[in-house]
């Protein structure tokens, strides 16, 4: 039998759909291993659940192949200017791990001493440099000012724009602590920095303009010029320079500040709206959804297939007795039911499977497969092994079932990819595993925060067509193997 | 019971008064039987070839499986060397009388599964029967051989649509002699294979019994071929069986007046049989479901009298060994 | 696959000739090569078929149609109880040639049916019944009282007893008989059962492997068949009414695709010659017998 089972699978080579389909899922297994690897298991799912983790990531970023058809230049990942490692001179923009880093050379001193009233008032300057060549806005931003001191300390953050205007960021006292602020804005409020912004352009230009409408973190990356002039919003491309200065009575106060610009692509897959790496929820979606679908299909037909041979072959009670349940399993509308017992009972991942294979298994497949046995039992061979003594036990497992695997094998791969939609449209619905990346995870969280309408079409695009994919993949495999193992039956 | 007719040499199998009636089901309730086999009764000598013919719907085909054990006797017995089957439960039939009993069937495709090679067909009866592996080989290969499927290397790992219809039903005959039976219950055999097949099929079954001293019931409705295979014919009309005799006897002198009609009817290769209209029996065969008192086939019958509409005519022996149901003999 | 290779019969009016032989043969191939009822990837057709005086093998699909098939000569198929349409009653079936071929109006096509149905011992009341009401042999009755109706000199019967019970299989003979002397109809009929051919055949073809190897007189194929093979399958029929031995013959028959050289019945003959590996001619061997092999041409 297996030897029969060889040859039809080179036959099957001869068609170019199934070279096709088993391409894409061998480049799905590929991106599965590739996925573990990289990040294994536990670690994924601690690390897609942990927002804390993804801080330094640009939210909604677009996939990073995105410039080569825009022909725009945009900031990958995030810029991320350091002061703890400053240097007052010389600074170098270094990539590490996929973020921009500018380092700074020599630690932040004091530097200058200054007198005020009967206190001795030490004030330190550090300057960080980095260059902004990109024609797109950055997408966001924040600040971070460490005081470490005994007394208390007066920060000055400045940002100095290659046309020289100068922006002032943050000017007040802070004791020890952390200061965290962002460059986006709620709508509604304004922020320090923008009102900080129209009183410079009103200094330096005489004109007062509306800044509610554009955030602080444009503001700062804008070409004033255009702006003001021809109301146009372009990058200003060239050197930054942000200088801060602090003031203190205490010699050894220290402030550090970190400054997160973050840009507008990053990855293969774009990022979501925490900022996590797309591509990692679509590498870890491909086994996932492969695991469940191939178990859901396989058992659900395994178990489909054995009933309708115990109903067939001894018929009467058990027949009639199976057959009722088997409707009533038809008419129980499943979405409804699962959804229920989602609310009620919360359901990981295995629960939902054992539903489903259970809803399949006694859905129609029961009642086409009983149809086929039946067929098979009026077949004079079995009267023929019945009539040398095999056992019901027997004639079921090696007379009926085999002739019927032939027809099973393609439906069990054409089956494949309904599950794994099935499961995406549940994750869609809220019925999923709380834990698990899946491709309908992604895909319920984009729905959810209105990727669409907001324009984050790489939210929705990368899950949507890897399961696209992964279908075509099962169904060019499944008629294939359709089209060689029932040859007389498919061939027109 | 009657030991000692079953238990001697001379039979192998005697049936008493045997009925299956198929129950006729409206909704719950059941409104009717169909009397497939109704009140049958006779002996199978040991070592002999007894056909068992009559038109299609006679009930022959039921008959041979309820003697095969494949379908439940209503009522009657079915007694195998000495043990009545219609009392044994039913794992001591699965386990006993199939190695005693083989069937060959009438379609030689369907009766072999088609996913199974012909090394498979055969050890499968062995299998279930606890046969070792190694003497199971050497009996696949042995019965190849007797049955003319030579060298049997060419054949055992052959599917059974590589093989022809009359291959097929050597190995069908392989197939049931393999377990060594003592009866062979063969229906219509070769009714599906090519007319110059057919002979060479029954001639090569006839030297397999006379080697192995099988006993044989073979179902036919082919005159021909059970005069010139078979010792006894047995004449089944309506589920009942109306004639036994000798099978040359029967066929050159047909007492019974159904015999008499089926054999004047049938032809041999004559060329003057286009000029002559041949006499028929009026009517169709009676329907089984609750049949009309009397002989069954009075309705039809040239020689009709009045006894035959009211009593049914139990078998009559007339003198020269011919069982003959009909009050012509009485 | 070379079905039928030059096959020659002549049928006079009124006259039977009964093709017989075993499956494969080409005898039902070569009947319908006759009406031209042939699957559509027939790779070659050819040679003289002469209908009422028509020579046919020229005929466009759709002049056959029109002038020959139904008008002169109908056929009988295999399977023709089976195919009646459960839906449709008898009489529809049945005024269906008159309608469409000859556009006869309903009524008059009504009254022939009536007429044949009695011909074929129908009563007149079961013209107005489905199929699934009549027995097989009532259904055969009306499927050759179709082929009746439009009046046809010659009639194609392939196997129109084969799945019928022996009681009634005779009654068919017996209304077969009886139509041919009444309408003056002459059967082209096809059977692998040689005993019941000799019911009906005034002439007796044997096909072997697409040849006719043996055409001759009734009287004279059954009783002391010339060619070997017709020796072998005559001499297979199991007899009622004599205890002359059965033989058979070894060997199966041949591939058509791929004939073997010569006579095609060589490899399995046991009078073989070396000549045999030359096709032999048909040699005329009597007033109207013909016969297909070496032993009977000059040496």
């Amino acid at each position: 039998m297996s030897q029969r089972t060889l040859l039809l699978l080179r036959r099957a080579l001869h068609y170019k759909s199934f070279i096709l389909g088993v391409a894409i899922l061998l480049f799905f297994i590929g991106l599965s291993v590739y996925a573990e690897v990289t990040w294994p298991f536990e670690e994924a799912i601690t690390l897609w659940n942990n927002p804390e983790a993804w801080l330094e990531y640009p939210k909604f970023a677009k996939p990073e192949w995105i410039t080569v058809f825009t022909g725009k230049r945009e900031l990958r990942g995030s810029l991320i200017l350091d002061s703890r490692v400053a240097n007052l001179t010389e600074c170098v923009v270094e990539v590490r791990e996929n973020k921009s880093l500018i380092m700074c050379k020599d630690l932040y001193k004091m530097r200058e001493i200054r007198s005020i009233g009967n206190q001795q008032i030490l004030s330190g300057i550090t300057e960080i440099t980095f260059n902004y060549e990109y024609d797109e806005f950055p997408s966001g931003g924040k600040y971070e000012v460490y005081v470490n001191s005994t007394e208390k300390v007066y920060v000055d953050l400045v940002l100095v724009k290659p046309n020289g205007l100068e922006v002032k960021l943050e000017g007040g006292f802070y004791t020890t602590g952390a200061i965290l602020r962002t460059l986006e804005v709620k709508p509604g409020e304004l922020s320090r920095i923008q009102l900080n912004y129209a009183e410079t352009i009103k200094k330096t230009y005489g004109v007062e303009i509306d800044v509610s409408k554009i955030e602080p973190v444009k503001l700062l990356f804008i070409d004033d010029k255009l702006f003001i002039e021809k109301n146009i919003y372009k990058p200003l491309n060239g050197t930054y320079r942000l200088i801060s200065s602090i003031y203190s009575a205490d010699i050894n106060a220290t402030a550090e500040v970190k400054v997160l610009i973050h840009g507008t692509i990053y990855g293969i897959a774009g990022t979501d709206r925490l900022g996590r790496d797309l591509f990692m929820a679509i590498a870890w979606g491909a086994p996932i959804a492969i695991a469940f679908g191939l178990t859901a299909s396989v058992l659900s037909t395994l178990l489909t297939m054995i009933l309708a041979a115990i109903s067939a072959w001894y018929g009467k009670i058990i027949d009639n007795t199976m057959a009722r349940i088997n409707e009533i399993f038809m008419i129980i509308p499943f979405l409804p039911t699962i959804i229920m017992l989602r609310l009620f009972y919360g359901l990981d991942l295995w629960g939902m499977l054992w539903i489903i294979i259970l809803f399949s298994v006694w859905g129609s497949g029961l009642k086409t497969m009983r149809a086929m046995f039946l067929q098979i039992r009026e077949m004079p061979y079995i009267e023929a092994a019945r009539a040398y003594g095999a056992s019901s036990a027997r004639i079921i497992a090696r007379y009926m079932v085999p002739r019927v695997v032939p027809v099973l094998i393609p439906n069990i791969v054409t089956a494949i990819p309904s599950f794994v939609f099935l499961e995406a449209a549940l994750a869609i619905l809220g019925v999923s595993d709380p834990r698990l990346i899946t491709w309908g995870k992604v895909l319920q969280d984009a729905y959810e925060n209105a990727a669409l309408t907001q324009g984050h079409y790489h939210w929705i695009l990368g899950p949507a067509i890897a399961l696209f994919l992964m279908a075509i993949a099962f169904a060019l495999i499944g008629f294939t193997l359709d089209r060689v193992f029932n040859p007389r039956l498919r061939e027109l | 019971m009657e030991r000692s007719e079953s238990m001697s040499q001379e039979n192998i199998l005697v049936v008493k008064d045997l009925r299956v009636w198929h129950p006729v089901r409206k909704l719950l309730s059941i409104i009717g039987y169909v009397r497939a086999v109704d009140g049958v009764s006779f002996n199978v000598p040991r070592g002999r070839i007894v056909a068992i013919v009559g038109e299609s719907g006679c009930g022959k085909t039921t008959l041979a499986r309820a003697v095969m054990g494949l379908i439940p006797a209503t009522s009657g017995n079915i007694i195998f060397e000495g043990r009545d089957l219609t009392k044994l439960p039913r794992t001591v039939i699965r386990k006993w009388y199939t190695g005693q009993v083989g069937l060959v069937q009438q379609d030689p495709y369907g009766a072999m599964p088609p996913f199974m090679t012909v090394k498979g067909i055969l050890e499968e009866p062995m299998r279930i029967h606890g046969v070792p592996k190694e003497e199971r080989s050497k009996r696949v290969h042995e019965i190849l051989t007797e049955v003319g499927l030579t060298p049997p290397e060419d054949f055992v790992f052959k599917y059974p649509h590589m093989l022809s219809g009359g291959q097929l039903q050597r190995v069908a005959i392989a197939r049931a002699l393999i377990l060594r039976p003592k009866l062979v219950i063969a229906d219509e055999p070769v009714s599906m294979l090519d007319a110059s097949v057919r002979i060479e099929i029954l001639t090569m079954f006839r030297e397999l019994k006379e080697k192995y001293n099988l006993t044989v019931m073979y179902i036919t409705h082919d005159f021909a071929t059970a005069k010139h295979f078979s010792d006894e014919i047995m004449i089944m009309y309506a589920g009942q069986i109306v004639e036994i005799g000798d099978a040359r006897g029967v066929i050159r002198k047909p007492k019974h007046p159904y015999t008499e009609a089926l054999i004047s009817v049938l032809p041999d290769p004559d060329p003057q049989n286009r000029f002559t209209i041949k006499k028929t029996l009026p009517g169709e065969p009676p329907s089984l479901i609750n049949p009309p008192p009397g002989c069954r086939l009075w309705p039809r019958c040239p020689y009709v009298m009045d006894k035959c509409k009211r009593e049914e005519p139990s078998l009559i022996e007339t003198s020269d060994g011919r069982k003959v149901k009909c009050w012509l003999y009485a | 696959m070379r079905a039928v290779e030059d096959a020659t019969f002549r049928l006079r009016e009124g006259e039977t000739i009964a093709l017989i032989g075993e499956s494969g043969c080409g005898k039902t191939s070569l009947a319908r090569a006759v009406i031209r009822f042939l699957p559509r990837n027939v790779a070659e057709l050819s040679g003289s078929v002469v209908i009422d005086g028509i020579e046919t093998i020229d005929m466009s699909d759709r002049d056959f149609d029109l002038k020959i098939r139904w008008r002169k000569i109908t056929y009988v198929s295999q399977a023709a109880i089976s195919s009646l349409n459960p839906v449709i009653r008898v009489i529809d079936h049945m005024i269906e040639p008159l309608v469409i071929h000859f556009k006869a109006p309903k009524t008059d096509a009504i009254e022939r049916a009536k007429e044949i149905i009695k011909r074929v011992g129908i009563p007149e009341d079961f013209l107005w019944r489905y199929p699934f009401e009549l027995s097989g042999g009532m259904r055969q009755r009306v499927v050759i009282a179709m082929s009746l109706i439009t009046n046809p000199k010659i009639v194609i019967l392939d196997e129109p007893t084969s799945a019928l019970d022996v009681m009634t299989q005779a009654n068919i003979l017996n209304m077969l008989k009886e139509l041919r002397s009444k309408m003056n109809l002459s059967y082209i009929f096809i059977t692998h059962d040689i005993a019941v051919s000799s019911e009906l055949a005034d002439k007796v073809a044997v096909m072997y492997a697409g040849w006719i190897v043996e055409l001759g007189p009734a009287e004279k194929v059954y009783i002391d068949p010339l060619h070997p093979y017709s020796k072998g399958l005559l001499g297979s029929v199991p007899r009622l009414r004599s205890d002359t031995p059965v033989t058979f013959i070894p060997g199966t028959p041949p591939s058509l695709i791929n004939p073997p050289k010569g006579c095609r019945f060589r490899p399995r003959c046991r009078y073989a010659m070396p000549k045999c590996e030359e096709i032999p001619p048909v040699i005329k061997t009597g007033s109207e017998e013909y016969v297909r092999c070496w032993l009977y041409g000059e040496k």
